[in-house]
């Protein structure tokens, strides 16, 4: 048989044209299961994992009663994260975009969340507080430009309060109800009675915890103990665990991006990133069919420490040659 | 704030910041990496000429 | 005389059986020789990686025996929630190294491109699994990741639909979807490793002297 057409590059072999040897697949498989198994179980033992435990609403509120209270005046007055967040909680903001792409606005508000309810829903779920009741009564007898400027003010008071300390705080009628609002919101959640209040919304089974969160996340607790474990998004939080855990190294190229610019300081650095990432997936993906990148292992040849003893024996005589390419197609 | 919040060893040089758990992974994810490459493996007396082995798809053709 | 069998139509079996037995011989599936040139330890990452997925999925099934709160109540619990982060990680670390070596091999050369790609997807469906996972720890770490990890999500417009924030929905693509995904994945990933054979050498092309 005679090659009629010659290849542009020189096409790889048939493997199953060359000397072979015995090789135990299965005992292969149970080895390294083996291995895999007592490696596991000895890094559990002597590492183990960690597991620091969740921040509750009453542990934020024993922790840091100031963030509280200026959180929940700035979901009132509209000014918080998830307030001026748009999809998919609210309209609020465009959102990011990337290469002229809203992508985040396109995706719809699919779960709308109310920023102003995450506090004043389980307010008024609470009975036997006549202050309370008064207080909610006057917010809603407000107008909405009234409520704004009334919980703005509060939340300026509660930033700009000596030492971080509420009772600092000199009353003003400017604040309007907020105060009590915010106070027994503060209340509400150091007796443990908002644990759960915005995840089942008068439901048994709750476990959706995305209103819980977003309000958790508009405070400044759970970034501050998070950067202060290292885990920050200018940290290479991405890539890292909790004390001295490994965390996820796979992770690397991906939280880099957020340390430099032009992403360290663009608005629209989550798409821009994600969608470079992608980029690079896919090239990753795609590397047998990029010329150059496909070629760097030819250039740098690595895998002449794989293969020595091939070709040791090659060119010693051939022993370890494929049949020539005439045989190698025709026989099966 | 409490101690048990602590972050864990961190090395810095510039932009860069690893913690040391993830240092120790990759080194030796690398040396683990040069030993498979230098390590000699055991060979098999029992080579046979290539005999195949049954039919088999041709895999010689356009790169790749 | 009775009709030809080959001039019958094939049922649906014979065809899904020929088709299989023409894209993997039997004697493919589980070979006992390997060529030759298979003399390297680089060569065992991928089978390291397999063992590895085995732990990593008999220390799930466990943790998801007990619950997805046990691990926080109970001393051995705790432990085989160690195994499987530590099964992970090692599980990643005999991947990336696979990854490696079958990048300097070139390993997608005689139309193995399929498995390059599908090994560069199992890597993909590898991290998304492990980040579900993150996510289902129900502790300070998943709050904190969650709450990243939905701007980065939110951002490209699909947070109406995967929400991290719902450990509901984050643990039930962690234990069924995602290792599904990556199951099927690995198991074509090797199937096409069986059917076209380890890669021969860089630089034999060379050496064949076409007649």
């Amino acid at each position: 048989m005679t090659t009629t057409v010659t290849p542009a590059r020189a096409p790889t072999p048939d493997s199953h044209g060359y000397p072979t040897r015995r090789y135990d697949l299965v005992k292969e498989f149970a080895i390294a299961l083996g291995v895999t198994t007592v490696l596991s179980l000895v890094l559990a033992a002597v590492f183990s994992s960690p597991d620091d435990r969740s921040i509750t609403m009453s542990g934020w509120a024993a922790a840091d009663p100031a963030d509280v209270v200026a959180t929940a005046a700035g979901e009132l007055a509209g000014t918080t994260t998830s307030a001026t967040y748009g999809a998919p909680y609210n309209h609020a903001s465009q959102g990011q975009s990337v290469l002229g792409m809203r992508l985040q606005k396109w995706g719809g508000v699919g779960i709308p969340v109310s920023s102003e309810g995450l506090v004043l829903q389980p307010l008024r779920d609470v009975s036997g507080d006549p202050a309370l009741t008064t207080a909610l009564a006057g917010w809603d007898a407000m107008s909405r430009r009234q409520q704004v400027a009334a919980a703005t003010a509060y939340a300026d008071a509660v930033a700009g309060a000596p030492d971080g300390k509420l009772a600092g705080i000199s009353p003003s009628p400017r604040f309007g109800p907020v105060p009590v609002l915010a106070g027994a919101f503060l209340t509400l959640a150091r007796s443990g009675g908002l644990e759960g209040a915005l995840s089942s919304s008068g439901t048994f089974y709750g476990g959706d915890q995305t209103r819980t969160m977003l309000l958790l996340s508009d405070g400044a607790y759970l970034e501050d103990r998070a950067v202060a474990d290292h885990l920050g998004g200018d940290q290479w939080g991405m890539m890292n665990e909790v004390g001295n855990y490994p965390g996820q190294p796979w992770m690397w190229l991906y939280t880099f991006w957020y340390q430099v610019k032009p992403f360290s300081t663009s608005e629209n650095a989550d798409a821009q990133v994600w969608l470079l990432m992608m980029a690079l997936t896919v090239a990753l993906a795609l590397v047998p069919w990029i010329p150059g990148l496909r070629d760097i292992p030819r250039w740098i040849p690595v895998h002449r420490l794989v293969w020595r003893d091939h070709y040791r024996r090659s060119r010693r005589g051939g022993a370890g040659s494929p049949v020539g390419q005439k045989n190698s197609s025709s026989s099966r | 704030m409490d101690n048990v919040f602590a972050a864990g060893r961190y090395l810095s040089w510039g932009v860069v910041s690893i913690s040391v758990a993830n240092v120790v992974i990759v080194l030796v994810m690398l040396v683990v990496f040069a030993l498979a490459l230098l390590l000699p493996f055991p060979s098999d007396r029992d080579r046979t000429p290539a005999a195949g082995g049954g039919p088999a798809p041709a895999d010689e053709g356009r790169e790749p | 005389m009775t009709t030809p069998v080959s001039s019958q139509v094939a049922t649906w079996t014979e065809t899904v059986k020929n088709r299989l037995s023409r894209a993997l011989p039997p004697d493919q599936i589980l070979p006992d020789r390997q060529p030759a040139y298979v003399s390297s330890w680089i060569y065992v990452f991928g089978v390291l990686t397999l063992a590895a997925l085995v732990v990593v999925m008999a220390s799930g099934g466990v943790l998801a025996a007990g619950g997805s709160s046990w691990w926080h109540t109970s001393g051995l619990g705790h432990f085989v929630n160690s195994l499987h982060l530590w099964s992970v990680e090692v599980f990643f670390a005999c991947m990336v190294i696979h990854l490696w070596g079958k990048f300097w091999m070139a390993a997608w050369r005689g139309r193995r491109g399929l498995t390059w790609l599908t090994g560069v997807i199992a890597f993909v469906t590898s991290i998304a699994t492990a980040f579900t996972g993150y996510l289902s720890q129900t502790n300070f770490d998943a709050q904190w990741i969650s709450g990243e990890a939905k701007d980065g999500i939110n951002s490209i417009g699909v947070g109406s639909w995967f929400n991290v924030l719902n450990p509901g929905q984050m643990l039930t693509w962690h234990i069924v979807l995602l290792p599904l995904a990556a199951t099927l994945i690995a198991a074509l990933h090797i199937l096409l490793v069986r059917r076209h054979g380890v890669v021969p050498p860089l630089g034999d092309e060379e050496r064949e002297v076409p007649r």
